[in-house]
């Protein structure tokens, strides 16, 4: 029915009344008015939802701006998400959700499998818990409904088409914003994967490679080679293992390698040398690099005098159970080498040059259980440890060259009787020879220097 | 005839002066420099000051622009302050609006078919800059019960003393409209 102010539908226009005429025209241009302004409230509401990329942040925005859009008592979003979903309610008391809302025939179910705006209001076939009126619009982001966007009020009939529209409008908007926030959040889990990957990675390329190296690697994709005038070298070898490798199984024996090998790095890793590699029942560190020092000597001897204890210990406790054990030679030697990685593939840091070979006869003209070293690794440790000269030995294509065994730390310089622990004078000692006087020396902690405080040594 | 010298950009010596312009170019959103603030670079440190306020006030916020410069239509109107209301029309005509059925909301405003919300939220920011006296507990009651936070109602009255202001200023200067 028409109502009495409305003109007649088929009426000619000059037969209207002009006041009236100008009445209807100034009402549609004012409802045009008010669509435009709100479809550039959408543009605004866009704007700042797409400044971020954090979900709540952009519900946030939503919330507090959707209200110059439409009328209501309730805003909520309701997002599905694979199997599950959840309901954020932005404005107002929470919308009851229960399964018939779900339900095919329920205000959520029916707007996203039409995927179509939904208006609640008097008669419709849907209807919402509590409030009279409501608009369900379908978020929906590249072909994808993933959720919806509810307006409610308590008045009844409240939603029109336009509301509709503008409701769309604003939810095409929403739903790419989610869109690019699940997007940008996948993308953040995606960079924390690569970086725990990444520093696996680095932790492998650590275990074998010293950090300076494995940077080097890194960002050049090779090392150059470098050359140190003065470095220790250590090699141990275990007497008789291939006679005792014999009758032992094969696990018992890696078992055994590694829980010695094992006990090595650590001491290494305590004196500050770097572990190079072992050969079968071999193994090689060395002291000075990558970083040159002026105690590398004494470190390695130090690391030395750990193993031949370890090892002695080791086999006290083998003897008592009845089971095979090895004796260990060490030999070191102190000189200049060059040292790198070499390779595509299976690449390892190494050392090469004379020192390498005389300190590896060091270990092959020792004595078993004993620390074995050359002229040139006496020269740089004496002042710190007791020997005894063997005098001149035949070493394999070297002649003969003088070798001496390490019997312990001085006396005087010991906190044990038989030398195996330095005291506070060899600490004093060991820091004035040391490049860096700041650092705690790797042996302090069962000195009474063992707060690293700065030492007392002179400039 | 404005009474103070409408500075160009190219005329300008002060480097505060001149980077405040560039702002305003590439920030308000017109691509131009309003007379407003060209005849306030006589004096760079009240150009740069009265500049912050506007885009703190106008372009930040949580209020939609659109309805504050809603509120500056109807302020200028009020106050019939010329300049202020046309530069308001241009800002609505730029953003969508045509600018007759802006002036004709504006004279009919009682009649408009905006929003509950919207038509509370201009008639509070008129009443703050034209009597801000008459405002009671029941004005600010309102715009709670449609949904406003304290923030936004500060942010109304914010904008209603910019334009209130903006207004003074121009009508005192007598300040020629922009070539729009």
């Amino acid at each position: 029915m028409i109502s009495s102010s409305e003109p007649p539908p088929n009426e000619a226009l000059t037969a209207q009344n002009p006041e009236q005429l100008l009445q209807t025209t100034r009402q549609l241009l004012a409802n045009v008015q008010a669509l435009s302004s709100r479809v550039v409230t959408i543009h605004e509401i866009a704007l700042a939802i797409n400044r971020s990329l954090n979900l709540e942040e952009i519900l946030q925005v939503v919330g507090k701006q959707a209200k110059w859009l439409l009328d209501f008592d309730h805003l909520s979003i309701f997002l599905w998400h694979q199997d599950s979903y959840q309901l954020k309610t932005l404005f107002g008391s929470p919308l009851e959700l229960n399964q018939a809302a779900i339900a095919p025939t329920g205000f959520i179910g029916l707007t996203l499998d039409s995927g179509k705006p939904q208006l609640v209001q008097e008669g419709s076939p849907i209807s919402l818990p509590v409030y009279a009126s409501g608009l369900i619009v379908p978020l929906e982001n590249q072909r994808q409904i993933i959720g919806t966007i509810n307006f409610a009020t308590r008045q009844a009939n409240a939603y029109t088409l336009d509301d509709s529209r503008i409701g769309y409008l604003l939810a095409l908007q929403i739903a790419a914003a989610i869109q690019n926030a699940a997007r940008f959040e996948e993308l953040n889990q995606l960079y924390s994967q690569l970086e725990v990957e990444k520093s696996k990675s680095d932790q492998l390329l650590l275990n074998i490679l010293p950090v300076e190296v494995a940077s080097e690697l890194k960002h050049f994709g090779k090392v150059k080679p470098v050359y140190y005038e003065s470095a220790s070298v250590l090699f141990t070898d275990f007497k008789d293992f291939t006679k005792l490798s014999q009758k032992m199984a094969p696990e018992v024996l890696v078992a055994e390698l590694d829980h010695c090998f094992s006990y090595f790095d650590r001491i290494v890793e305590k004196y500050n040398l770097e572990k190079l590699k072992t050969i079968g029942d071999s193994y090689m560190c060395a002291g000075g690099i990558p970083t040159p020092n002026r105690t590398h000597a004494v470190d390695t001897v130090l690391a030395a005098i750990e193993m031949q204890l370890f090892m002695h210990l080791h086999k006290a406790q083998k003897i008592k159970q009845n089971q095979p054990y090895w004796d260990i030679r060490i030999g070191v030697h102190s000189g200049p080498l060059l040292a790198g990685v070499i390779g595509q593939k299976k690449f390892a840091y190494d050392v090469w040059g004379d020192t390498v070979n005389t300190a590896s006869r060091m270990e092959s003209c020792g004595i078993p259980g004993r620390v074995n070293i050359s002229q040139a690794t006496f020269s740089a440790i004496k002042d710190f440890f007791q020997f005894e000269y063997r005098g001149k030995v035949a070493a394999k294509n070297k002649g003969e060259i003088d070798m001496y065994l390490v019997t312990g730390i001085k006396h005087h310089l010991a906190i044990d009787p038989v030398g195996l622990l330095p005291n506070d004078e060899f600490v004093e000692l060991y820091m004035a020879i040391h490049s860096d006087r700041a650092i705690a020396p790797p042996f302090c902690q069962w000195t009474s220097a063992r707060n690293p405080k700065p030492l007392s040594v002179p400039a | 005839m404005s009474r103070f010298p409408i500075w160009e950009y190219d005329s300008l010596t002060d480097p505060k002066a001149r980077s405040v312009y560039e702002e305003i170019r590439s920030e308000l959103g017109f691509g131009i420099v309003p007379n407003l603030f060209k005849s306030m670079a006589i004096y760079p440190g009240f150009l740069e000051a009265s500049w912050n306020q506007f885009r703190s006030v106008i372009l930040e916020g949580s209020l939609p622009r659109i309805l504050k410069e809603m509120i500056g239509v109807a302020i200028s109107q009020a106050n019939r302050s010329e300049y202020a209301l046309k530069v308001h029309l241009h800002s609505l005509s730029a953003l969508g609006i045509s600018e007759e059925v802006l002036q004709m909301l504006v004279l009919d405003f009682a009649n408009c078919p905006l929003p509950e919300r919207e038509k509370a939220v201009i008639n509070f920011g008129l009443i703050a800059a034209t009597n801000p006296q008459s405002l009671t507990d029941a004005h600010y009651q309102q715009l709670h019960q449609l949904g406003l936070d304290d923030s936004e109602i500060f942010e109304i009255i914010a904008t209603a003393c910019l334009f209130a202001q903006v207004n003074q200023y121009t009508d005192a200067i007598a300040l020629d409209i922009d070539s729009l």
